[in-house]
């Protein structure tokens, strides 16, 4: 971080410190990745989330509830490469699981 | 309603930025405020307007939604919702590969036109190996 500082001339801190971290991509540009839409978990299992239905005022109840069961369910994996092996199919469980609910 | 899900879940909130005598479009919440004044209950701007959808394809936009203070019934657009759903798992999941062509449903209409161009370059491409 100091190294950073220093670098760059711009003051910083360490805000959280993620044990995942997943930078999504702007909605008109599948390759640039979006300033301020990500979800992570951080090394204290807090998940953390910015710019998604979890954290928009304007989104239904059961649209937040959805989305943090499927972040948190993501996340029970143990390491990204666990993450990346993930069988889709995990995922479709619990989006039936809602539909059958909706 | 079929499922475990109350209505009172599925209320939308939007802030209204302006009188809506102000604006040029007709969005949902715009809809809902006017519903909303007609029935006797005035918004304006800086109002916070809930509202359900109930027939988003209606040919009268004043009909798609309820304004949640009015709802008298606990119908809803249960179509659109599963399209708000699969909206909300494809924003995290898609780097993932995850989409709803997975479940048979087809894939998300394109928003924008530059959206539909870059479809069909995608399909062009495919055909394009297919066929050499």
């Amino acid at each position: 971080m100091n190294v950073l500082i220093r670098e760059t001339g711009l003051n910083m801190t360490l805000e959280f410190y993620y044990k995942f971290l997943v930078l999504l991509y702007i909605e008109a540009d599948e390759k640039m990745e979006a300033r301020k839409h990500y979800y992570g978990l951080t090394y204290d299992n807090q998940l953390v989330t910015r710019g998604i239905d979890t954290r928009r005022h304007d989104s239904p109840t059961f649209l937040k509830e959805f989305q943090r069961t499927l972040l948190t369910k993501l996340f029970d994996c143990n390491s990204s490469e666990e993450v990346q092996q993930m069988d889709i199919k995990m995922h479709s469980c619990i989006l039936l699981i809602v539909l059958i609910k909706l | 309603m079929n499922g475990e899900i109350q209505i009172t879940d599925l209320v939308i909130s939007k802030l209204l930025r302006q009188n809506i005598e102000n604006y040029r479009s007709l969005f949902p919440h715009v809809a809902a405020a006017i519903r909303l004044n007609i029935s006797g209950v005035i918004t304006g701007r800086g109002d916070n307007i809930q509202y359900v959808y109930i027939d988003s394809d209606h040919a009268d936009t004043l009909q798609r939604i309820v304004p949640a203070k009015l709802l008298s019934s606990e119908d809803y657009d249960r179509e659109k919702y599963l399209e708000m759903l699969f909206d909300s798992a494809e924003s995290v999941l898609s780097v993932f590969g995850f989409n709803r062509s997975l479940f048979g449903f087809d894939r998300k209409k394109p928003h924008h036109w530059y959206d539909e161009i870059y479809q069909q370059r995608e399909k062009d491409i495919e055909s394009t190996k297919s066929e050499l």
